[in-house]
């Protein structure tokens, strides 16, 4: 009897020692899930600071491939195609004159090369996006309207809110190309009789708007079938500097581009 | 998710109803639970292959999914009988949901995105069976034993040991449920 009960103590300790032991088992099990996850989210959220670092510098690095090579451009056009139509205007105007039919050939066709000679300069001034460096980034703007304007196709208008300040030299650049990008678009595609650009300096707080009257487009399709760089590029642009960039558009309802800046942000 | 109310309402009905047989009619009531066990140990092998990523572990649940009630309906039919308690089942099921939370663990660490656990419903459930059926295991493997030679101690050890870990496995169980209902408020309220 009484080595029964031995027997039956020994029985209830074994089971008990086993029980705690694998209870203590899944214990660990459970510790150990916890902290290997708490582990994996950090070097997850590494990872994803770090591509999206990778991701920012890869676009800076395309940007200013970018400037570099408008420039280049610019200065070639300058220096050589404009060149070469200041000599050739200088040629016509050394032309010996015989008659009123071939003085008034001479005269449109120097009137021709002088507009190709302007409309030369305004390029590449406009690709070598150095305008604001002296009169700021409304001057530059100003000078973007002016020269569709002459062109007699747009009716164009430029207001501004706010008094007006330098951003920081690399965000103004950005922000023009991104101005430049939608004109093009305009000119390309809105088939568009004015053209409305709204710039707002606030002191915390950078934005713009640009609107024509076009013919619109349906923005979702073509975030599903691209075709053209162009959408893609400014908003690679806007996110580069760390603004927001949003597009109101329909079908012959217009487009407007909204750009909004917060001039506290993290992005430098 | 969606089926654990209704399993849980089975749960409630098969214990009030082996209560009653035992404490009103005094009768044998281990055929109850030879029924009830398979089909637990089913669902929770089930809720396992919804929320297993990896299609191996998946069809390795789809597998202990159906290899119970084949088990439990052989172990009833050419070994212990329906009537006397399947203490065969009871310890291949116990075995099975281990190797199961172990998969799901092994599933949860294989994940490449963000994981917080304790929005997690599976990993409180999983947590749950894994402290019931470990510490359940060294009871049930004795428990043939303790059957044949030892009534008072059984009775004695299931109490103290089992009700315990009932407790676990509900708790984690009520904690994972309300992770569920906290993550549908929040998309409904976006």
């Amino acid at each position: 009897m009484h080595t029964d009960n031995i027997v039956e103590d020994d029985i209830k300790m074994i089971i008990y020692a086993i029980a705690v032991i694998f209870i203590a088992m899944a214990l660990f099990i459970i510790l150990f899930s916890f902290f290997f996850n708490q582990k994996k989210n950090k070097l997850i959220k590494e990872k994803i600071i770090m591509q999206a670092k990778f991701q920012q510098e890869l676009l800076q690095t395309q940007i200013e491939i970018q400037e570099q090579t408008l420039k280049t451009i610019s200065q070639e056009i300058h220096d050589n195609v404009g060149q070469v139509l200041s000599l050739a205007k200088l040629q016509l105007s050394t032309f010996p004159v015989s008659g009123d039919v071939q003085s008034v050939k001479i005269n449109t066709t120097k009137e021709l090369v002088s507009k190709a000679i302007t409309d030369l300069r305004n390029l590449s001034r406009s690709m070598y996006g150095n305008q604001f460096e002296n009169g700021g980034l409304e001057t530059a703007i100003r000078n973007e309207l002016a020269i569709i304007e002459s062109s007699g196709q747009y009716r164009t208008k430029f207001s501004q809110k706010g008094e007006a300040f330098k951003l920081e030299k690399r965000k103004e650049m950005v922000v023009f190309r991104m101005l430049q990008e939608s004109i093009n678009n305009i000119i390309k595609h809105a088939k568009a009789g004015s053209i409305e650009i709204n710039v707002d300096y606030q002191p915390a707080h950078f934005s713009f708007q640009i609107e024509d009257d076009g013919k619109g487009f349906n923005a979702l399709e073509l975030r599903e079938h691209p075709h053209g760089m162009g959408l893609a590029s400014m908003q690679h642009r806007a996110t580069l500097i760390g603004g927001k960039l949003n597009i109101d558009t329909a079908e012959n309802k217009g487009t407007r581009i909204n750009f909004e800046l917060d001039l506290a942000s993290k992005y430098k | 998710m969606v089926w654990f109310i209704p399993f849980l309402l089975f749960i409630v009905i098969i214990e009030h109803t082996g209560m009653y047989i035992q404490e009103e009619l005094h009768k044998v009531n281990s055929w109850l639970y030879n029924i009830s066990i398979p089909v637990e140990f089913f669902f929770y092998s089930y809720l396992f292959k919804s929320y297993f990523r990896d299609k191996r572990f998946k069809k390795i649940a789809m597998a202990c999914q159906w290899f119970i009630p084949v088990f439990a309906i052989g172990n009833a039919v050419f070994s212990q009988g329906f009537y006397n308690f399947n203490t065969h089942t009871l310890v291949a099921g116990n075995v099975v949901m281990i190797m199961l939370c172990c998969l799901y663990f092994v599933d949860l660490f294989k994940r490449e995105e963000e994981t917080v656990l304790r929005k997690d419903p599976m990993f409180w459930i999983s947590t749950g069976l894994l402290f019931f059926n470990l510490g359940e295991l060294p009871y049930t493997i004795f428990m043939d034993y303790l059957i044949v030679h030892r009534h008072d101690q059984r009775a004695m050890l299931f109490i103290s040991l089992n009700s315990k870990l009932i407790y676990i496995l509900y708790a984690a169980i009520s904690i994972g449920l309300l992770c569920t209902r906290t993550t549908s408020w929040k998309t409904i309220s976006k």
